[in-house]
């Protein structure tokens, strides 16, 4: 009765032996690999003016092999630099034998294969420079069971720089009607362009000036000078020009949205007290003309 | 009535787009990295956008410099060996018309000569508008009138191959500029490389008696290209430098070393020169040099919302103690919050000052602002005042 007993359990243990070799057998010859189509990355380009748009678009690119049912997930990312995104739009599709979505591939004969395209568009606020997605985008995970493999690409593209210049007119004027009377210019906030990149500006001014005329009205090339002090405030720092001057004010940032500021633009133009006659406007009264100009560059 | 606000609107709209009216805009803003190789030509493209109406401007090369003062310089230069603008080859028309939102692509050549050394060659297009946008205001018979004109200057950077970059530089003067308000040390330094060096200067003052480092100033380019006093020097040109003497030197003989770092690390430019300080000048250091702090430049990167907690060490070189009232710049600064506004320092003694930077989630144009600066401004009741610069960059963090 024992050995009979015995001899049951020996056959159990051999079933159980050999069900355990066949179901490590088979899993054994399930297998996944995740392939980069991308390995060096994939680079989108140079985004020439912001407002413009680069892309890519390829159709069935191997990104894995298997043989068996697999799930693929894929992870979009936007390209950025900082806190700057660029507005990115991706299209992807996974497909094996038939499938064409993002959960269970059926391989076709063993290969799983992807259509991708993306777009990056970039706004006149998104600074210049490189965009990249941080992290692997497009992240391939491939998985069944306890097979696993990943692979993925980051994605690059370079937007390129831009300045815009454009005088502010909406100045605040003042008026000289006695001699030794001040005029004033002044404007709080005064946009200079917009750019996406530092910019350095130089400023070069002229007093306010007026040709003296002969009694014909044509000019003599004598002229009558204001004198004329221009305040530029650049942050919390305050630079004057006097009359005929020229100087750098330094490095100007953008502010989010590409607007080039500075603070407040303050011109003083005093006539001379003892140049008008008694009479008050005689000779010296006309027409005063100042210049300033502005140089933007981006070095 | 409706139609009247419908015209109303439009005449609103069509002033609220004066100010911009006569904006135009130029892509790349800067050409650089371009490899010529010597009797090549290379090809470059600016991208001219016009406004909103139709405009003349010109385009014209010329060169571009940054001279000793720190100042960039447009103006044509004759005899400098590192410009370029004889290489560049713009189309014959030099007044294009750009029309309203159009695009205009601008193509010109560069060619290097087939004598030109390797190395780094500069030079500017300019694009500007050919008239001045006048503001004009007559009020009681008098007319005043400001001409502005903003125009674009585009750096061109270009390398000929062939060498290494070359960092080389050397200390043209050094010296100290002795006043009873201050002791300025003014130096200049020469770039003899091949490539825009990026300048940083430091003077040690040591009593020529004892051996003892007195003071060590930080030179400052004028106008310097960055917050720390770094001065950007184009290929042989020079660059003026200086700094003053925080703390009150006693009688003596004085030795000035002067040391630029110009990219290579341990390799410097160096110099030295003497002086001396009269007791005339000593007293009235000492009477004006009471304060000091480590140090005069606080900066910080931080993202949205980010607070960081600090402290500022003052020092009080007077044989008294010493009262110190304590204030920012502008008065009232919403992120930038100093614990108290009076400090006493005892003789000889020093303490910190704790402050805290918050930035607030400014939001605007669907962006955060995070770049910001202003002062702290230590007044004691003896001797000079001392401004601290606080600058905020924005942070450049990666998100996982």
């Amino acid at each position: 009765m024992k050995k009979k007993e015995g001899e049951k359990m020996k056959k159990k243990l051999a079933f159980t032996v050999l069900g355990l070799c066949f179901i490590l057998s088979s899993s054994a010859y399930a297998w996944v690999d995740a392939i980069n189509p991308f390995p060096g990355g994939l680079n989108l380009g140079h985004i020439a003016t912001p407002g413009d748009s680069v892309s890519y678009s390829a159709n069935q690119l191997l990104i894995g092999r298997a043989n068996t049912n697999v799930y693929v997930t894929v992870r979009r990312l936007p390209l950025r630099k900082g806190l700057n995104f660029l507005d990115t739009n991706y299209n992807i599709t996974v497909y094996g034998a038939g499938q064409d979505s993002m959960g269970r591939i059926i391989p076709h004969n063993g290969k799983i294969y992807m259509n991708f395209s993306v777009t990056a568009t970039s706004d006149f606020g998104d600074m210049a420079g490189e965009y990249t997605t941080v992290l692997p985008t497009v992240k391939i995970t491939i998985r069944r069971g306890s097979q696993r493999d990943t692979a993925g690409f980051k994605i690059k593209c370079i937007v390129g720089s831009y300045i815009e210049a454009g005088p502010d007119r909406s100045f605040n004027l003042g008026s000289i009607n006695k001699p030794g009377d001040t005029a004033t210019f002044e404007r709080y906030l005064l946009k200079i362009g917009k750019a996406n990149v530092k910019v350095n500006v130089h400023i070069k001014t002229e007093a306010l000036k007026r040709e003296e005329r002969d009694g014909n009205g044509h000019g003599i090339g004598s002229f009558d000078v204001l004198n004329t002090i221009t305040r530029i405030w650049k942050g919390i720092n305050r630079i004057e020009f006097h009359g005929d001057d020229e100087r750098d004010i330094g490095s100007v940032h953008p502010l989010p949205g590409g607007g080039l500021f500075l603070t407040r633009l303050k011109i003083n133009a005093t006539s001379h007290p003892i140049s008008w006659g008694s009479k008050g406007l005689s000779d010296d009264a006309g027409e005063y003309a100042g210049k300033i100009i502005l140089t933007l560059s981006a070095l | 009535m409706k139609k009247i606000w419908m015209f109303g609107l439009v005449i609103m709209l069509i002033f609220l787009m004066i100010p911009t009216a006569y904006a135009f805009k130029v892509s790349p803003a800067k050409i650089e990295g371009v490899e010529i190789p010597k009797g090549k030509t290379g090809v470059g493209i600016l991208y001219l956008t016009g406004s909103v109406i139709n405009e003349e401007i010109k385009i014209f090369p010329t060169d571009i410099m940054v001279d000793r003062r720190g100042n960039l310089s447009f103006e044509r230069l004759e005899q400098w060996g590192y410009s370029c603008f004889d290489w560049i080859k713009l189309p014959e028309e030099k007044i294009l018309t750009l029309s309203k939102s159009r695009i205009k692509e601008l193509e010109f050549k560069i060619k290097a000569p087939f004598n030109a050394k390797p190395g780094q060659y500069y030079g500017c297009i300019m694009v500007e508008p050919t008239e001045f946008t006048p503001i004009k205001r007559e009020i009681e018979g008098v007319t005043t009138v400001l001409n502005l004109k903003s125009r674009i200057a585009v750096p061109i950077i270009i390398e000929v191959p062939g060498r290494i970059p070359k960092l080389k530089g050397k200390v043209i003067s050094a010296e100290a500029k002795i006043t009873p308000e201050e002791i300025r040390i003014l130096s200049t330094f020469q770039n003899e490389g091949n490539i825009i060096e990026e300048v940083r200067g430091e003077a040690q003052i040591i009593n020529k008696e004892n051996k003892r480092v007195y003071d060590v100033v930080t030179l400052k380019a004028l106008n310097p290209s960055a917050a720390d006093g770094m001065g950007k020097v184009f290929p042989e040109c020079l660059r003026d430098f200086e700094g003053v003497v925080k703390r009150p030197l006693p009688v003596g003989d004085y030795e000035l070393r002067v040391s630029f770092d110009f990219g290579l690390g341990i390799r410097k430019a160096r110099a030295r020169a003497d002086f001396s300080v009269t007791e005339e000048i000593a007293v009235s250091q000492k009477e004006l040099l009471t304060l000091a702090v480590v140090s005069e430049l606080l900066e910080f990167e931080l993202k949205p919302g980010g607070m960081v907690m600090e402290g500022l060490e003052v020092i009080n070189f007077d044989f008294q103690s010493l009262r110190v009232a304590i204030s920012t710049f502008p008065e009232k600064v919403s992120w930038l919050q100093v614990t108290q506004t009076e400090l006493n320092l005892r003789a000889n003694g020093s303490r910190k000052i704790r402050f805290r930077i918050k930035i607030p989630w400014d939001w605007e144009e669907e962006k955060f602002i995070v770049e910001r600066s202003a002062k702290i401004v230590l007044t004691p009741e003896r001797g000079k005042q001392i401004v601290v610069d606080v600058v905020v960059k924005e942070e450049q963090g990666d998100e996982g």
